[in-house]
């Protein structure tokens, strides 16, 4: 079983050599296996102390976790790989040719788009580019600009994380950029220029099915209170994991 | 497979020394290359931050096959852990395209042990 690859991000590969090892989530998990795994990296954390947090209103939470060693940890939570829930690959793909190519994965935030094109850009045979647009810059399309190949061809797959960031003309410039290209596949809060491939949507069983992986010994300490986490959050997968650091990092306590 | 390891079976480096290791590699298939990143990344609440200073390739390399690497330690940032954040250094071999991925965590500062912050 392969490593979680944390340096994926900055390692830059040639350009318009195939890229999809560059930001890719490592074969960890198989979403079409019926077993979930575990990243062979990561270290078991210790029961009692979960046990010892899920304390009632007004007891002392005694536990003292370092940052790598909590389960909700950034290199943990972005090693899950995407769920598919019965989706089937080969259908997905399919999809994407049927409407042409140039597609949207829609939804709100932390509900698994990043995941989902990062599965994507493990699945698809053309060389993948994928293109990150920063979230702090006024300005992020020559970034954008910057992360594509220099001429895009008919043999590339462009995937967008986070192209709602770009704004109408920086979405139009990239749409016209990308136009010869194999494959378009955005990312988008709401459904807008291109056709959704998929609107994706959290429930609380899949936000208990992910913490069983990160923490499959100490899960069930937690299950009561996951449903009514996942309703506070709205569905946002991403801030009910900063609940849970927060929680398992002895800075909130578990209201039983 | 994907092997790492220190001349010294080391894993502690002071800024400005030179990390001398060996990156072995059996795979099942042709790779592109292989690479040998040396980074320091972060984990704990909120997004990932990685810096990666040096990477050595290895175009085609054969199905089985190893080699010797110098990677120089920069001056910083040290190795430090807290509740919320924890900076962490590593060398990490990686089969390109297929992803395949092999890590050494390292400490880096002036002691052998990660600052701790409280």
């Amino acid at each position: 079983m392969s490593k979680a690859c944390i340096s994926r991000h900055v390692a830059a590969a040639p350009r318009d050599m195939p890229q999809s090892a560059t930001f890719s989530r490592f074969g960890v998990l198989d979403v079409l296996s019926s077993t979930t795994p575990r990243p062979s990296g990561r270290k078991r954390h210790i029961s009692p102390h979960l046990a010892g947090l899920a304390t009632r209103r007004g007891e002392k939470c005694r536990l003292t976790c370092r940052a790598a060693d909590n389960p909700f940890a950034s290199h943990h939570v972005e090693a899950l790989r995407f769920r598919s829930q019965g989706l089937v690959w080969r259908d997905l793909v399919q999809r994407i040719n049927d409407l042409g190519g140039r597609v949207a994965i829609v939804g709100p935030k932390g509900s698994g788009k990043t995941t989902l094109l990062e599965e994507l850009a493990r699945r698809l045979e053309e060389p993948v580019v994928v293109v990150r647009i920063p979230g702090s810059c006024p300005d992020p399309w020559p970034t954008t600009r910057a992360q594509l190949p220099h001429s895009v061809t008919h043999r590339h797959a462009i995937l967008v994380d986070g192209s709602e960031k770009l704004g109408a003309i920086g979405r139009r410039l990239l749409l016209h950029t990308t136009r010869r290209a194999h494959c378009l596949i955005l990312t988008l809060h709401r459904r807008g220029p291109l056709p959704a491939l998929i609107d994706c949507s959290t429930d609380p069983g899949l936000l208990r099915n992910l913490v069983e992986e990160l923490m499959p010994t100490d899960s069930a300490t937690l299950e009561l209170g996951l449903e009514d986490l996942h309703r506070r959050h709205g569905g946002n997968i991403r801030l009910c994991f900063w609940e849970l650091y927060d929680v398992y990092a002895g800075r909130v306590r578990i209201e039983a | 497979m994907l092997n790492l390891s220190t001349e010294t079976g080391g894993t502690w480096f002071r800024p400005g020394e030179t990390i001398a290791g060996n990156a072995s590699w059996r795979l099942d298939e042709e790779a592109e290359a292989i690479e040998v990143r040396l980074f320091w990344y972060t984990t704990g609440k909120g997004s990932q931050d990685v810096g990666v200073v040096q990477t050595r390739q290895i175009y085609r390399p054969e199905r089985d096959g190893n080699r010797p690497f110098r990677l120089a330690v920069p001056r910083g940032p040290y190795s430090f852990s807290g509740k919320l954040i924890t900076l962490a250094w590593a060398i990490e071999v990686v089969a390109l395209p297929s992803g395949e991925t092999e890590r050494l965590d390292l400490v880096m500062g002036p002691t052998p042990v990660e600052i701790e912050l409280t």
